[in-house]
């Protein structure tokens, strides 16, 4: 009898959440097979068996969150099927002939909905003290700087806690982590939300209804909770982008007829990682009570694609040259667009760029995508008369609206971050040093 | 065959690509590994085996020197018959190739040959090689996932000259009609040293000639201190900061001529053996770099998952990176192979061994001393003579030390071997640092007398400042 565990699919998924069984028990299992799409904190990944066997029993329903590693089903020889613990949901046709009372989702068990909310990190069970799975090296480190291993998540080969680890925390915390705080959490859990005015009933007649897939669901969750937990709040200003403009044309002009073309929107996520450097809370996210501020700066860029939006990352930015951006920043978003984009490229973002300017919008203000503290939308640039010692002159300017999240950033440190964003733009050649 | 559609298409199949396909093939994948020359690639047929079995009768020979002490004595002096020993390795080799032709029949892998040319469509063109039998027509198929594992070849640098006759390289060498009588190296890399040792030890006197200030750069200073000690007395002269500016006939013989600090310098030589570097081998990618396949070079770029820019289609082993390591290029085939059937792995370069087989061999695993001490304020060194090991004493093989770096928290952050056995010895130093194994658990394992792996753990003990059988040179840490 083999366990089928809760894999790790993504560098920063902690839990994950079973969407649907491919498999009921009983049926046999070819290594290789999907036993069941999980959803992760990214999207809706495949989960493969790697045992060959029968599908003993599962474990977690459909729609129960649990963390990586626990036991999901159970794959054995097949010599005694145990009746599942519940019937498998029934599958009833989503166009409902008879009268389905329950739409669809199958009801959670109470089991799911705590763990779903317990959103205390993920920390393994003090019965287990002893079995904790660390490398003889993470123990000595953890030793040595007094960490208390139980409270570390480890990462290494099954969940075993690693030198990466310890690091981790080390930078996190710059200092063990100590007992836990006592203090309540910042955020109170979020208000239920009022029912919208008019609830639908029954679709009119003149109507398409199409069902969200699974990624489109995961974008309405995700920014529902943006929009609900994150303190929203918006700094604009306007950029004069002649320079700019003109370096990129000089830029183009220079590279060889097959390299990659370096767009305005390079030169943004340029900019706004150099900015970061100086600016490192906007470079960070909260948890609980502590504000994290990220070493790395990683910039994502929202690129719309057919089933939504996606924000792929390009890894340490501010040390990439802007020609290197352009070229990471269009092979991110072919991917994007074939649907090609790995977990990896989604990953480790610290701070977005969003850019409509290509769709004529005069203002654009967006969304934070959390864990994030702050997102820029970049609306069009416009040719407009500018007094120039008092003279009307035509210049190229960009509105751009930083969204913040306001438990952790403030007026004055986002005016100036964003002041240095257009510094910089204004002075472009500053973004190839 | 054409229109036929594959999981999985491996290009090349030298050690990272049959194993890519064997990988492949293992999680399900149908699979087709397309191979232009022979099956097992340079490691298997010009590289890796044949200097090994090469290396092997060199070693035989060279303990005929020492067999006297030993109480034996030969009638007569022994002779040397190279056309044998070129029949040996070919055995050898044709044992381990013909392997790896079973291993594909044994994972259902279909074997092409010929040559591959790849589209960004997934499409594989194979043209027959001059080796197979011709019918003219190209066959055809089309494969979900390309694994490009096309591998190097030796770089042969535009010295006037270079096309001569007597010029041979790492592929050329296996067959010559005799032994040379003397031989000029140029490089001083680890494949130079290595051939240097082999045709040293079969009796061809052997010069090697380095452009850069020291031969093998990249191993511990130390260790290359005692190596270069080595190589003076087996008689191989050694030149370094020798630029070599032009190859040319003189006689019989042939005249490498190379500026030094100290002016112009030449050597002679019956034979040139051409070691510099290897470059990417990019034939049959030509369509695929016109469509965009990022490089360098040559060199194909790809992420820690062997992903290149190009959707579904990965490179692997030599013809990604320089490092030339027949294990690296299997480990990257594996980390492709299941990428490519969907699983999530990762390329992990914090642990790779580098064996170097000379006489004596050395291997080494992390970081060097001077890489160590840049990188780190605690750090303490330590090594452990061969010659205060019985089983090494022994067998003759006094020469040598096992040298270790241990860190603030008592990790390994880099280990060398020069002397008997290192390259099969280091293994046990990169199973610790790959598992974070620190000095405590390797002194707590129980090593077996006699033998050469307690030495491994001596080393260990030196660098804690408590070893067994040498005098301690430092206090004992306070435990």
């Amino acid at each position: 009898m083999s366990e089928v565990n809760m894999p790790r699919l993504s560098d920063t998924m902690q839990e994950g959440t079973v969407a649907r069984w491919l498999k009921k028990p009983g049926d046999e299992i070819k290594k290789g097979d999907i036993l069941a799409e999980i959803e992760t904190d990214k999207a809706t990944m495949d989960l493969e068996a790697y045992e060959a066997g029968t599908l003993q029993q599962i474990m977690v329903q459909e729609g129960e969150t649990v963390p990586i590693g626990q036991v999901v089903a159970l794959i054995g020889t097949g010599a005694a099927v145990p009746q599942p613990a519940q019937p498998a949901p029934a599958k009833t046709g989503a166009d409902g002939a008879g009268t389905a009372p329950v739409p669809a989702p199958v009801e959670r068990p109470p089991a799911a909905e705590t763990s779903a909310q317990s959103k205390e990190p993920a920390t393994i069970e003090s019965g287990e003290r002893g079995a904790i799975k660390a490398s003889p090296l993470a123990r000595r480190m953890a030793e040595e700087h007094d960490i208390d291993l139980s409270r570390v998540q480890g990462t290494g080969p099954g969940g075993r806690i690693v030198r990466d680890d310890i690091e981790d925390v080390l930078e996190q915390h710059g200092a063990p982590p100590a007992a836990p705080a006592a203090a309540p959490k910042p955020t109170a859990p979020p208000e239920p939300v009022p029912i919208p005015a008019a609830p639908p009933g029954a679709p009119p007649p003149e109507t398409e209804i199409v069902k969200l897939s699974r990624v489109q669901m995961l974008i309405a969750r995700r920014l529902t909770e943006s929009k609900q937990t994150i303190p929203h709040f918006y700094v604009s200003s306007e950029v004069d982008m002649t320079d700019a403009l003109a370096l990129r044309q000089t830029l183009n002009a220079s590279a060889g007829e097959d390299s990659v073309k370096v767009t305005v929107n390079d030169l943004i996520v340029k900019a706004c990682a150099l900015a970061l450097e100086k600016f490192p809370e906007v470079n960070s996210t909260i948890k609980d009570d502590q504000l994290i501020k990220y070493k790395h700066i990683n910039v994502g860029i929202a690129v719309d694609v057919p089933s939504g939006l996606v924000v792929p990352v390009i890894r340490d930015t501010n040390s990439k040259g802007v020609r290197t951006i352009a070229r990471e920043a269009k092979a991110l978003i072919a991917k994007a667009r074939d649907n090609k984009l790995a977990p990896v490229d989604l990953e480790g973002g610290t701070f977005s760029v969003s850019n409509l300017g290509m769709m004529d919008a005069s203002t654009f203000i967006a969304v934070i995508n959390p864990p994030q503290a702050a997102i820029l939308a970049i609306a069009s640039t416009r040719k407009q008369f500018v007094p120039v010692d008092g003279q009307p002159v035509i210049r190229d300017l960009m509105a751009m609206t930083l969204s913040a999240d306001h438990r952790i950033l403030y007026g004055a440190t986002v005016a100036r971050f964003l002041q240095e964003v257009k510094r910089l733009l204004q002075n472009p050649y500053t973004l190839l040093g | 065959m054409a229109g036929t559609q594959y999981d999985v298409a491996v290009i090349g199949a030298g050690p990272g690509g049959y194993v890519a396909a064997i990988r492949a093939a293992q999680l399900g994948a149908t699979v087709a590994i397309v191979e232009k020359q022979y099956l097992g690639g340079t490691c298997l047929n010009v590289g890796c085996i044949p200097s090994k079995a090469m290396l092997h009768i060199a070693e035989v020979m060279q303990s005929m020197a020492s067999m006297g002490e030993l109480g034996i004595e030969l009638s007569q002096p022994p002779t040397f018959d190279m056309s044998k020993a070129v029949a040996f390795t070919d055995n050898v080799v044709k044992r381990m190739t013909s392997g790896v032709g079973t291993l594909m029949k044994g994972n259902r892998i279909d074997v092409f040959d010929g040559l591959g040319t790849v589209e960004a469509s997934h499409t594989v063109t194979v043209t027959k090689g001059e080796l197979a039998q011709s019918d003219g027509s190209p066959q055809q198929f089309s494969a979900d996932k390309i694994i490009l594992a096309t591998g190097s070849v030796p770089l042969m640098p535009p010295f006037p000259g270079i096309d001569g006759r007597n010029v041979i390289n790492s592929d050329t060498c296996w067959h010559l009609p005799k032994l040379p009588e003397s031989l000029i190296c140029v490089g001083g890399g680890v494949i130079g040293v290595e051939l240097a040792c082999m045709f040293n030890g079969l009796g061809t006197q052997v010069t090697i000639v380095e452009m850069l200030p020291t031969i093998l750069a990249p191993v511990d200073d130390e260790v290359r201190n005692l190596f270069v000690r080595s190589l003076s007395k087996l008689g191989i002269t050694i030149a370094t900061n020798a630029k070599v500016e032009s190859i040319a006939d003189e006689g019989d013989l042939k005249k490498v001529t190379a500026s030094t600090p100290q002016g112009e310098k030449s050597f002679t030589g019956e034979y040139v053996l051409v070691a510099v570097s290897r470059s990417a081998n990019t034939s049959g990618l030509e369509r695929l770099m016109e469509q965009g396949l990022d490089n360098d070079r040559g060199r194909v770029r790809v992420n820690e998952k062997m992903e290149t820019n190009l959707p579904g289609i990965y490179a692997i082993g030599d013809l990604v990176h320089g490092a030339g390591l027949a294990h690296v290029a299997s480990t990257e085939g594996e980390v492709a192979a299941e990428n490519a059937k969907g699983h999530e792995a990762k390329m992990d370069y914090d642990v790779v061994p580098n064996p170097i087989y000379t006489f004596p061999e050395i291997a080494f695993v992390g970081l060097t001393e001077a890489q160590a001490k840049e990188k780190y304020a605690d750090v303490r060194v330590e090594r452990f003579p061969w010659a205060a090991n019985g089983k090494a004493v022994g067998s003759g093989h006094t020469e040598g030390f096992i040298k270790v770096i241990l860190g603030k928290y008592n990790e390994i952050l880099g280990a060398h071997i020069i002397g008997p056995d290192a390259t099969n010895l280091i293994t046990e130093y990169s199973v610790a640092m790959h598992n974070e194994l620190t000095a405590d658990e390797i002194i707590a394992t129980i090593h077996p007398h006699p033998t050469l792996s307690e030495g491994l753990r001596e080393a260990v003990l030196a660098a804690e400042g408590r070893p067994i059988h040498i005098p301690p040179k430092q206090p004992a840490r306070a435990r």
